[in-house]
């Protein structure tokens, strides 16, 4: 897989990110390596990198810091970049869970395959013209980074809950029907939903910048498991516009099963269990017209479940880019009819 | 390329450096601690003293105890430390369940789910959790003492 910077360049760009890293979190002075995988600093560089190498079309902010003070970075690309057109917002978040990888790299590849297919392919020019796309690969970058370097299994984030134990699920920390079924109140366990709803820095800044984009398509990725998820999770009763929903997950689906022949199952959150806090369901609740999905990337077993070789990071990117596109074009629809 | 992206990664360094840990609530009693144990025995002198038992290993078990039983612990003998994250041991567990309210049954004790497969379901698990589901009748199978140590399906 090629990355945006030579690497010959890498010693160069990485020396201050990794010094930044050590004396923020103190916890390993190790010099992350994922492999192919992207670290956090890896995808702090390549991003800012895309949008040096594309400055008409992308810019990098930050919108929020981390518990340990790593920024959420996100990468805004539409044309005429610089200025705020009225254009429907698509949003594509990776990495709340710190152990899945390959949830960072497929935002981080969508965003690199638009800016460097912009010109070429018709299909991207047309959807990067028409709406205001907003990815944000790396929404727990302590947790990613204490995966990498310490824990691969590790899921919180890095708060120090103060009684010896370390982490709040970002995906149960929600305001919406946060407390409730699928979440828990024990510190220590993988699922801890936090001392209040939105009490984490990344969620609170994942909370305002949602509300301030309004966005009308919004995939957040994990893995695993191949599953395309639409609200509610926290109970079995339908949203209100479960059709049009479940269709669209039914549509991108089949976009990812003709790519490699990979099947990706379309069903309501909670058909799996109940779970509450989590991220679509406090944007449904918020911007109903929003149509949140949750895809749970390869694999579909345990083995190897989050540890998705290497060789997997580019078809399951693959196969996830139609789906990706037609979701775009899905709000580029639905805002050209609420205009008329 | 590099040059402009410069300016970013002195920003970076300058502004990355001052962020400030984040405290724990202060005058906070209740914790994990490590306790030392060399003998069976001992872990059943330890539950004399009502605690919750989350992790029990061969030479230590790690309990949630408030600051007045950490006390009592100390004048009965026992050693009790700080824990480490690496003292927090998980189980991959395969849990055995009848009906969807038993599924989320388990989940709500706050286990890690991975996957579910017909009528049971993979996680990680701590012992408190296997605790739970034991009193409430529910199977399982410890597939790895250590999940973190776990190699995948043979």
């Amino acid at each position: 897989m090629t990355k945006v910077f030579p690497r010959r360049f890498y010693p160069l760009i990485f020396f201050p990110l990794l010094l930044a890293g050590r004396c923020r979190n103190g916890e390993n002075p190790t010099p992350p390596d994922a492999g192919l995988y992207h670290t956090f600093s890896e995808v702090a560089v390549e991003l800012h990198a895309l949008a040096s190498a594309h400055p008409e079309l992308a810019r990098v902010e930050s919108i929020g810091r981390s518990v340990q003070g790593r920024d959420l970075w996100a990468i805004e690309i539409s044309d005429n970049v610089a200025q705020n057109e009225a254009e429907p917002v698509a949003i594509f978040l990776g990495g709340h869970h710190a152990r899945e990888w390959i949830a960072v790299d497929v935002p981080f590849l969508l965003a690199k395959h638009l800016l460097e297919n912009y010109v070429s392919d018709a299909q991207i020019s047309e959807r990067v013209n028409a709406a205001e796309i907003w990815i944000v690969p790396l929404v727990n970058p302590d947790g990613h980074q204490y995966s990498v370097t310490t824990d691969r299994l590790w899921r919180k984030n890095r708060r120090d809950n103060g009684d010896g134990t370390f982490g709040v699920d970002l995906n149960r920390n929600y305001a919406y029907q946060w407390g409730g079924n699928g979440s828990s109140g024990d510190t220590f366990s993988e699922i801890y939903r936090g001392s209040a709803p939105f009490s984490e820095p990344e969620t609170q800044a994942l909370r305002d910048f949602l509300l301030a984009k309004k966005p009308r398509a919004l995939i957040t990725y994990h893995n695993f498991s191949q599953l395309i998820l639409y609200p509610w999770g926290y109970t079995d009763d339908p949203v209100p516009d479960e059709a049009a929903l479940h269709a669209q997950a039914v549509a991108m689906a089949n976009q990812i099963r003709a790519v490699h022949g990979v099947s990706y199952t379309p069903e309501q959150g909670s058909d799996l269990y109940l779970a509450s806090g989590e991220t679509t369901d406090w944007l449904y609740s918020e911007i109903p017209q929003s149509r949140p999905y949750t895809i749970e990337l390869r694999p579909r077993t345990i083995s190897p479940g989050f540890q998705l070789p290497e060789g997997q990071i580019v078809p399951t990117f693959e196969e996830n880019l139609p789906a990706a596109l037609y979701l775009i074009e899905q709000a580029m629809a639905v805002e050209a009819l609420a205009s008329k | 390329m590099v040059k402009k992206s410069g300016g970013v990664m002195v920003f970076l360094l300058l502004f990355g450096c001052i962020s400030p840990e984040t405290k724990p609530p202060i005058g906070k009693t209740t914790g994990l601690r490590k306790v030392m144990i060399s003998s069976s025995q001992e872990v059943e002198r330890l539950r004399n003293f009502d605690l919750e038992i989350i992790v029990q290993e061969e030479k230590y078990v790690v309990v949630r105890q408030d600051s007045a039983q950490i006390k009592n612990l100390q004048n009965a003998g026992f050693t009790t430390l700080p824990i480490k994250g690496s003292d927090l041991v998980q189980r991959l567990v395969r849990v055995h369940f009848s009906s969807r309210e038993q599924l989320q049954q388990i989940i709500d004790m706050g286990v890690d789910f991975w996957k579910q497969e017909g009528d049971s379901l993979t996680a990680r698990a701590f012992d408190i959790h296997l605790s739970r589901m034991q009193a409430a009748g529910i199977g399982y199978r410890i597939l790895a003492r250590d999940a973190s140590k776990w190699e995948g399906e043979k």
